[in-house]
């Protein structure tokens, strides 16, 4: 299986539909961790929290063969110059579906981790993609530490990354829905 | 004290002083025996600038934006070393080589930290590591430092982003070069303006544009768009390129031409790295294809020789993979160029030789061999998504966060991002019976073609 079948069967495992670009990115970045993928998907430091690049051309891929359609509507929000602020959603055609009931028939037991992990991500019900970021963030550096991080370690490996900080009620979040999800290695601003 | 040279892009290309040994040594000077576009001259007749040029440039373009950041000292030396080393892999005909170190390579020679990386950029890694010259003119540390750089970097972004990103040096002065030599214009944006609203909000994070450097950024993403569509993804160009892919596979796998096979298959030893320096476009083609005397390897020296004469495969077949090709399929004519599309790739070019020899009635000597019938898959992105390469996208810094280029773009959020197009061509060596009749013949060909291909999908999946 290829990080392409990996983000098509992803997404298949989420209903077929994924809201937000952000979003997509870190769903298929803890779908990795669950199922202990994540070291072929090449995730690495982005503004916006762990990237991967690989992740990024295969949804570039599924849309090129009409499998995944993007469609794009206003978040709600502005911007500074006044415009209004996109959000790019994610849904498998008919097509796309198709070929990903084959994949999961093709690799059951990888399918069924995937699939599990989907449940897994969607039953934590984090609040909206900006705290999902924060807990890929969280997780990445936790990850790269290999040890459990304090709030005061994770404000200061942050700052290294160029990351804005977070407040404590979202790392609070970030703890809960990592708990929840992967079990945590790290300490609640209580502790 | 600065290395200076002349050079047609940027007046000037300028380099620390101290440099000038490492531009002189082997590794950089073979560069000027490869060409960077491989043979687009046989389209863009004076496409024949080198690689040693552009990387001139790219190590000039780099050490400018670093210094603009406010990057200095040992770091901006390495960004400028990586400039000049980023391309010391390349082998004949650029990225034709690439792709065949691709397919003849043992991956699994490949050390630990390179899994990951392509063949390519493991040559690129064990030359800056050991070459004899470089190595009594750069300290280890130093080229261990250029070899992170250039791969997996964990250090300062800007860095890495100078060299390898969606704004990077190397993007910056190929799109002028390229443009300048093939003498076309799609290439050109204003690159004092983009460097101009580069900006590093944050030391430690990510490089970012102005707003008011939007419509630099656009212009340079149109360029690269248009180079891809008009220069990089030409029909000619795409033919010239896979008929040397061919050229080298037969040469290994049908003539068993052993020069061929010691150049591409990767074994990670020094013994490999020290021939692949060895060649450069000129040598490759005299000892695979030499003026006078006759090629050693018969279907290798054959193809060669129709590159050499201009004599080019035709283009016979071409059709966006989309309907009515069946969804089962589409992923195997996308990897048709792969090893894993082979088997469907060979079914095709057997079965659409044997069309064409019935179709135009070919017989005895003139009958088409399947081995010059190229099967080929490619891809265009779209204007919207050439703003990102495989890297993220470039932020613009904007209160209170920075966005996406293209979210805050009015011209580029107004573009279809569906535009991305996959297409499937099928290469044989023809000639039109009456060139005015070419698309028409074309035409008719299509219907029964798609049914040969879609059938050879079918029986390889079956």
């Amino acid at each position: 299986m290829t990080p392409y079948d990996f983000v098509h069967l992803v997404i298949h495992a989420t209903g077929g539909k994924i809201e937000g670009r952000t979003k997509l990115q870190k769903v298929v970045y803890f779908a990795g961790v669950l199922t202990g993928y994540i070291q072929y998907l090449g995730y690495r430091p982005h503004y916006y929290g762990p990237f991967s690049p690989a992740v990024a051309g295969a949804v570039q891929e599924l849309r090129s063969l009409k499998f995944l359609e993007q469609n794009t509507r206003p978040d709600g929000t502005t911007d500074a110059g006044g415009f209004e602020k996109i959000r790019y959603d994610y849904a498998l055609t008919a097509e796309g579906e198709q070929v990903a009931k084959e994949k999961a028939e093709q690799w059951p037991e990888e399918w069924k981790g995937i699939a599990e992990a989907a449940e897994k991500i969607t039953s934590a019900k984090v609040r909206d993609y900006v705290h999902l970021a924060i807990a890929a963030k969280t997780d990445l550096l936790t990850r790269e530490a290999g040890r459990t991080l304090s709030p005061s370690d994770l404000k200061e490996r942050c700052e290294e990354r160029g990351w804005t900080a977070f407040t404590n009620e979202q790392y609070d979040d970030a703890v809960r829905f990592l708990a929840t999800v992967v079990g945590s290695r790290l300490q609640t601003t209580n502790d | 004290m600065s290395f200076r040279s002349r050079d047609p892009i940027h007046n000037f290309v300028t380099l620390p002083a101290e440099m000038a040994p490492v531009v002189g040594s082997g590794v950089l000077q073979r560069l000027r025996g490869i060409r960077q576009l491989a043979l687009a001259s046989l389209v863009y007749p004076g496409a024949l600038h080198t690689r040693f040029d552009h990387t001139l440039g790219v190590t000039h373009v780099a050490g400018l934006m670093a210094q603009g950041l406010g990057v200095e000292g040992e770091e901006l030396r390495l960004v400028q070393l990586a400039g000049l080393l980023h391309d010391a892999g390349h082998g004949p005909f650029s990225h034709v080589s690439e792709a065949s170190l691709e397919w003849f390579g043992d991956k699994t020679k490949l050390k630990p930290d390179q899994k990951e990386h392509k063949i390519h950029e493991a040559v690129t890694a064990e030359i800056i590591r050991s070459d004899p010259e470089l190595c009594t003119l750069l300290l280890e540390v130093e080229r261990e430092k250029v070899i992170q750089l250039l791969g997996d970097w964990k250090g300062r972004l800007v860095l890495k982003q100078i060299v390898s990103g969606p704004l990077d040096a190397d993007k910056q002065d190929y799109l002028l070069r390229d443009s300048y030599f093939c003498g076309v214009q799609y290439g050109r944006y204003d690159l004092p303006q983009l460097h101009r609203s580069l900006v590093l909000p944050d030391p430690s994070g990510d490089l970012m544009v102005e707003r008011d450097g939007i419509h630099a950024v656009e212009q340079f993403v149109l360029a690269k768009y248009y180079m891809t569509t008009n220069v990089y993804r030409h029909r000619v160009r795409l033919i010239t390129d896979r008929m040397i892919t061919r050229a080298i596979r037969l040469g290994v796998e049908e003539d068993k031409e052993e020069r061929l096979s010691q150049l591409y298959k990767f074994d990670g030893t020094p013994e490999f790295i020290a021939n692949y320096q060895k060649w450069d476009d000129a040598r490759f083609l005299e000892t695979f294809c030499p003026v006078v005397t006759p090629p050693p390897g018969k279907k290798s020296g054959l193809m060669l020789r129709r590159l050499r004469d201009r004599r080019l495969l035709k283009e016979v077949f071409r059709h966006p993979i989309d309907k009515p090709f069946d969804a089962r399929y589409r992923e195997t004519l996308k990897g048709l160029p792969g090893r894993k599309g082979d088997t469907v790739a060979k079914k095709v070019e057997r079965d659409v030789a044997d069309f064409l020899n019935r179709t135009l009635g070919l017989t005895g000597t003139a009958v088409i061999d399947p081995d010059f019938v190229i099967a080929y898959s490619y891809g265009i992105k779209s204007a919207r998504e050439s703003s990102r390469n495989d890297e993220e996208g470039i932020l613009v810094k904007v209160p209170p966060t920075p966005q996406p280029f293209t979210d805050e773009s009015t011209l580029f959020r107004s573009i279809n991002e569906a535009y991305t197009d996959n297409f499937v061509v099928v290469f044989a060596p023809i000639e039109w019976p009456d060139s005015n009749q070419k698309d028409a013949v074309r035409e008719r060909w299509q219907a029964p073609i798609l049914q040969l291909i879609q059938d050879a999908c079918k029986q390889v999946r079956i």
